[in-house]
């Protein structure tokens, strides 16, 4: 069984999702397999090898952030449990996200200047992409995750809408521009999209797990999430209306 | 002679000696994939040249109207750029065919995972 709730699934130790969590995706929303059974399949150890996941690049990307998610969570979780204040509607509607994220999408075109070569990268990879760099900012969580506007246009004025749940306590203005830096570097390096502006909406906080103090240690300093270092290069401007 | 199969077996093996892909994915339907191999070991086995399967064949090769179309789907590596690396596939996967047959070649190549 799954270390993560899955939504409409019972979880052992940490209880069921919330009543209202949505229900599970279609099961064909990743080439025929669900959020659920990837999650078994995580918990297995990915053995034995199942060659259709595996060579599913929806597969993999819901994959990785299923991962990325029980690294960031599990301490998360038990901090949570312990304070009885668990929400798992949260985690559930993440894991929709995710399911609905890594399907392959629009195909998003790249240019070469040879007429006979055609090629493309699918806003599922990016939508993963930005995930991926967004997870890695530390301190913070995404949630959902959405390019809007027509991808499937050069040039056409391309904006990101992240939400994010962010660890209790920390500086939600140092958080979220080093993310949207992250962001913004990582789109500019792997796609020729026209970004105009990254979007992000810190709609929940979570706890952060207590540390187990030196013995002359106060409970405030434990419970202090360590405060992500500022970006190094300062992000684009930015239109007034980012949170 | 060279089959479509082992061409796409070639043009694989050379997409993903392309630095900065990770691995490749079937262009063409797995089901047909499978179908496909699965023919050709039958094939090979009445002609009494069973052999073990030589690699994936990821690359879908579509013929018609005089000209070859190449369908690459690839994983690219976060510490590589999308846009270079497929530009780089997709010249890797032009020589491969401009070397083996006359016959005018498209290629569309798509990244459809970064790791």
């Amino acid at each position: 069984m799954s270390d993560l709730p899955v939504p409409g699934a019972s979880v052992p130790g940490v209880g069921v999702p919330a009543a209202g969590a949505p229900a599970s995706a279609p099961r064909d929303d990743l080439d025929g397999h669900t959020i659920e059974e990837l999650s078994d399949y995580l918990d297995a150890g990915r053995n034995p090898r199942n060659t259709l996941i595996e060579q599913s690049p929806g597969c993999l990307i819901a994959l990785d952030g299923l991962t990325r998610l029980r690294a960031a969570t599990q301490a998360m979780l038990a901090a949570e449990a312990e304070q009885d204040a668990r929400d798992d509607s949260w985690i559930g509607n993440v894991l929709n996200n995710i399911t609905r994220e890594a399907r392959a999408g629009r195909d998003i075109p790249i240019s070469d200047p040879d007429p006979r070569h055609s090629l493309s990268v699918t806003e599922g990879s990016v939508r993963g992409l930005i995930r991926a760099a967004a997870d890695a900012t530390g301190g913070a969580f995404v949630g959902r995750c959405e390019l809007v506007g027509d991808v499937t246009l050069p040039g056409e004025p391309i904006t990101v809408n992240v939400t994010v749940s962010v660890a209790w306590g920390s500086s939600l203005p140092v958080v979220t521009e080093l993310m949207r830096a992250r962001i913004f570097a990582a789109l500019a390096l792997h796609t020729e999209l026209a970004v105009v502006a990254v979007n992000i909406t810190v709609d929940d906080v979570h706890a952060v797990p207590a540390v187990p103090a030196p013995s002359s240690s106060s409970s405030a300093t434990a419970a202090t999430p360590p405060t992500p270092a500022p970006p190094a290069t300062p992000p684009s401007p930015l239109p007034e209306d980012d949170k | 002679m060279t089959t479509d199969l082992e061409l796409s077996r070639l043009l694989t093996r050379a997409a993903e000696a392309v630095p900065g892909v990770f691995e490749s994915y079937p262009a063409a339907n797995v089901v047909t994939v499978i179908a496909a191999t699965v023919a050709e070991v039958v094939v090979s086995s009445v002609g009494g040249a069973a052999e073990a399967s030589a690699g994936a064949a990821n690359v879908a090769v579509e013929r018609g109207s005089g000209r070859v179309d190449l369908h690459a789907n690839v994983c690219i590596r976060a510490d590589h750029s999308v846009p270079v690396t497929l530009r780089a596939v997709s010249e890797a996967l032009a020589t491969v065919m401009a070397a083996t047959e006359d016959t005018p070649a498209y290629v569309h190549v798509r990244a459809s995972r970064i790791e």
